[in-house]
């Protein structure tokens, strides 16, 4: 098993975020995972960070080292963490139970099965193309099924953050398992939240993935353009993807592990927003001439 | 917004005194192209600055700073490739890029370099099917540290070594590229600009907070590319190996390739905690240039031929 992998998650202009992705992976299986903890309520950021490492930690004790039954273990294990957050709230005496949503995939033996609650996506990518994607359990997604809401208008719906489905609600969630789907080498998948899909359509992102610059690239581009375009009340905005590689290779437990050398790149983090002063022209025109006086300094 | 569509400049493009012949590289913050110098006659780099993010030009010359927002952003990413000239205009070493002219043109500015003739040390490794010889490797690394000794002579720390950005010429002496994460150290300076690293490369502190970091940084970071020589493959991320250390220690991996001596100086300089790692570069540059056994070729004769083949490039 061999792939390429990144993932980053950003505040957006929010205070803090409530955002939570990670990924987990054995000799054979991968395991990638995201919540969006959810803002109206309290405690969003514990729901999400309690379904990614009970995820997790569940993936690295049964992934021995393939999952026997992938969706056995998706219904299983979310449906524990639902009665964890009841636990948790109830052991913490919170009025209201913390929510999350969640997507989450497993890819092994070149198949890939998701499971999703809520609006953060998966999207499968291949050759060019978006070939799937999950489909919202949000109040907009639903009136778009029924035909009273056309595509256009959906930007400037306002109901357009809600989700009639989601993990730590009183009613049970409705999880959401897509059917197997086959991985070919090169196969790109990637999850989000919505802050970062409802910036840019598919195409938008195939464009940025078709530049052919690697995972870091991919994912960080369409950060920081769903980011800029956020602004300063931008929601939470987070992603993670693999570039899936059917190679098969002889030194497993070396693959798992290492990175292919051309695909180390350097990664920008975010830039800060303050302690940035502007450069005026004259700063400019002084650095210039300060970095020549240097070179003739220098030269010996 | 279709902005990392920047295009290049053409082959033949007059910029001041220079024109274009080539683009040799696209990064995520600038161009490098080959140009001719047309006053000394000599072949240059030229490095452009343009975020492919930020800034835009579909065509033409001037680059187009759009907005606002973007504007403090490119205004930003400026800062930083100034630190770059800054840190290398100081330094004038056979193992540093030497930085020739710096200006400004087309709304945008360029650091004009000089141009090197081989190929990067991580083009040397993906080409051979084995892990590249001791004797190679000694060689390259104990004459890329005198050029990280001298960067650090002068307060700087390069924070983003890796094989991509060694350059190997045609002699077989390295050149060390790419400062555009280099960082004053021990500067106030520093947590004004935004953190940059390569996973497998970047030591555990550049995940962390920015006063940890040292020449031990960039310590552990020749001892990741030493280590790429001989996996040919980024080792496990530094941030992973926090979490869950499964980096197979050079000493297992390179058994019989390497000799023993060599395989413990690599795992020194990847140790987690900074003060395992060798003490000073100049510790770790003496420990390269002992005298060793190698584990094949032992023979007195095969060392010397061993010694006259090493600096033979492709």
């Amino acid at each position: 098993m061999r792939f390429t992998i990144h993932q980053n998650s950003r505040n957006g202009g929010r205070p803090s975020n409530q955002d939570r992705v990670a990924y987990s992976y054995s000799k054979q299986s991968l395991l990638m995972v995201l919540a969006d903890g959810m803002g109206g309520y309290l405690h969003g950021d514990v729901a999400a960070q309690l379904a990614v490492k009970m995820l997790t930690d569940a993936f690295q004790r049964k992934a021995q080292p393939l999952l026997d039954d992938v969706q056995d273990f998706l219904l299983s294990e979310i449906n524990k963490i639902q009665d964890a957050i009841h636990q948790l709230a109830h052991n913490q005496g919170l009025e209201e139970t913390p929510k999350t949503t969640l997507v989450v995939a497993v890819l092994q033996n070149n198949r890939l099965v998701c499971a999703h609650i809520g609006d953060s996506r998966l999207y499968h990518f291949r050759q060019h193309q978006c070939i799937f994607t999950t489909e919202d359990h949000s109040v907009v997604q639903a009136l778009l099924k029924q035909g009273t809401l056309a595509p256009n208008d959906v930007a400037a719906h306002p109901d357009r953050n809600k989700v009639y489905n989601c993990l730590g609600g009183d009613i049970p969630p409705t999880i959401d398992i897509s059917p197997t789907r086959r991985l070919h080498s090169d196969d790109t998948i990637m999850l989000c939240s919505d802050g970062l899909w409802s910036y840019l359509s598919a195409d938008r992102m195939l464009e940025i993935l078709d530049s052919g610059r690697g995972m870091p690239h991919f994912i960080n581009s369409m950060l920081d353009i769903a980011e800029q375009l956020g602004g300063a009340q931008g929601d939470n905005l987070s992603a993670i993807g693999v570039q899936w590689e059917d190679i098969l290779d002889q030194d497993l437990t070396i693959s798992g592990l290492a990175t292919a050398l051309d695909q180390a790149r350097t990664i920008i983090q975010p830039l800060p927003d303050e302690g940035l002063s502007e450069l005026s022209h004259d700063d400019i025109e002084r650095a210039i001439a300060e970095i020549n006086v240097a070179i003739q300094r220098s030269k010996r | 917004m279709h902005a990392n569509q920047n295009s290049a400049l053409p082959p033949g493009y007059q910029l001041q005194g220079y024109e274009i012949k080539k683009l040799l590289s696209s990064g995520g913050f600038s161009f490098v192209y080959i140009a001719r110098d047309q006053q000394e006659q000599t072949t240059v780099a030229v490095k452009e600055y343009l975020p492919n993010i930020l800034a835009l030009r579909q065509s033409g010359d001037q680059v187009r700073v759009p907005t606002n927002e973007t504007m403090a952003g490119f205004r930003f990413g400026l800062k930083c490739f100034f630190e770059e000239g800054r840190a290398l205009a100081n330094i004038n070493h056979p193992n540093i890029v030497r930085v020739l002219n710096f200006f400004r043109a087309n709304e945008t500015v360029y650091m004009v370099m000089q141009y090197e003739r081989g190929k990067s040390l991580q083009e040397c490794i993906l080409s051979k099917n084995e892990p590249m010889a001791e004797p190679k490797l000694r060689s390259i690394f104990s004459q890329l540290l005198n050029g990280l000794r001298e960067v650090h002579a002068q307060k700087l720390l390069h924070l983003d070594i890796k094989p991509a950005n060694i350059y190997i010429r045609r002699d077989g002496s390295p050149v060390l590229l790419d400062f555009g994460s280099a960082r004053m150290a021990l500067s106030e300076e520093t947590s004004q600009l935004p953190p940059s690293y390569t996973p497998g490369f970047a030591s555990p502190e550049q995940y962390r907070h920015h006063k940890e970091l040292g020449p031990w940084s960039d310590v552990y970071s020749v001892g990741a590319s030493m280590y790429a020589c001989l996996l040919q493959a980024s080792p496990q991320a530094a941030d992973q190996r926090m979490k869950n250390d499964q980096l197979t220690s050079a000493v297992k991996l390179g058994k019989g390739i390497y000799s023993p001596q060599l395989l413990a100086v690599i795992d020194s300089c990847l140790a987690l905690d900074p003060m395992d790692r060798p003490p000073s570069v100049f510790a770790l540059q003496k420990s390269l240039m002992e005298e060793v056994d190698y584990p094949t070729n032992d023979g007195w004769f095969n060392r010397i031929a061993a010694f006259l083949n090493q600096d033979i490039i492709k």
